[in-house]
């Protein structure tokens, strides 16, 4: 974990020159993971899962039902190459919206903050060509989760 | 649905959206961010550099952050630098507050905290907070002739820009 510690201040840092709430906010949020762990739905890097107050229920995982507006989830990541170097990697950011506001990604409104700062896309918004494909993996993989994927069992904090 | 039905969607999904891309096209921005979070770094320098090539500033700050972190391309920090600074000339807050940072810090160009101060100036001008913060941080710093040298530049960007 004290690595994690380590690359989670450099994370903060780099997402933070995106001016995006949730990128100066998620990592006082309560984490759903016990460690960063590889998830192959986002180019195998390691990531770790954060939800606000008002998506507490994500901890109930798989029961959560539908989540209620204003929630916000988070994934920051990070990449190892073969040869070690570990490089930022970006903020997976889902924040679910009034009931209406897309039908296409289940009211959810997805942004991407990349490590430079950079927001390519968000939905509804600026760039909501670049993150279709969020939504498009997410409401394939999700439909009976409210497009929600999860923390693997071995890794999964109960709260 | 159980963990490794989800994982065989998924390696389903990012093969259709990768057989997608493998096809023949226009370079495609969208298309290189797919590539980008399917881990698929080379495929997204090949949609993203004909578009920085041919001035988008978005797709400049793409490469750049693919030269630093050696994703697609080896790792190259002026080059990176190089991507910033066109597209900070061309008036991309993303690039300015970087390429301010890279002063600021001595990353890949000599220190020099009145290029810091200009490029931290222009982004926050666009209305950037984290620049903004970075911009009154190195004020403090700037010597009476500095801050001078510095406002010289600024007035100087405007009349050209």
């Amino acid at each position: 974990m004290k690595v994690y510690d380590c690359l989670s201040k450099g994370l903060r840092a780099a997402y933070a020159k995106s001016d995006n709430k949730v990128a100066v906010s998620y990592a006082s949020w309560s984490r759903y993971s016990k460690q960063p762990y590889v998830s192959a739905t986002h180019g195998n890097r390691y990531v770790q899962n954060y939800a606000n107050k008002t998506g507490r229920a994500y901890g109930n995982f798989e029961k959560a039902g539908i989540m209620p507006k204003g929630t916000a989830l988070a994934k920051d990541s990070f990449a190892v190459a073969a040869n070690g170097k570990v490089s930022p990697g970006p903020l997976f950011i889902m924040e679910k919206m009034n009931a209406g506001f897309n039908a296409e990604s289940g009211d959810w409104r997805y942004t991407m903050v990349m490590p430079n700062g950079s927001v390519f896309g968000t939905t509804k918004g600026a760039g909501d060509a670049n993150v279709q494909f969020c939504y498009a993996c997410h409401m394939a993989l999700a439909e009976d989760t409210d497009s929600m994927l999860f923390v693997p069992d071995e890794y999964r904090v109960s709260r | 649905m159980r963990t490794l039905q989800r994982i065989a969607l998924a390696a389903w999904v990012a093969a259709t959206w990768l057989s997608v891309l493998a096809a023949p096209a226009q370079a495609d921005f969208a298309d290189g961010l797919a590539a980008y979070d399917a881990g698929d770094y080379s495929t997204a320098y090949a949609e993203w550099r004909p578009l920085a090539d041919a001035g988008d500033s978005v797709a400049q700050v793409a490469v750049a952050g693919l030269y630093l972190s050696g994703q697609g391309v080896r790792a190259d920090v002026a080059e990176a630098l190089r991507w910033y600074r066109l597209a900070a000339e061309a008036g991309d807050a993303v690039a300015q507050l970087n390429l301010g940072d890279a002063y600021a810090r001595g990353f890949g160009v000599a220190l020099d905290p009145v290029d810091a101060y200009v490029w931290f100036s222009l982004a926050a001008a666009q209305g950037r907070q984290w620049p903004e913060m970075r911009r009154k941080e190195i004020a403090d710093s700037l010597k009476p002739a500095q801050m001078q040298e510095a406002e010289v530049r600024l007035a100087r960007w405007r009349d050209e820009h």
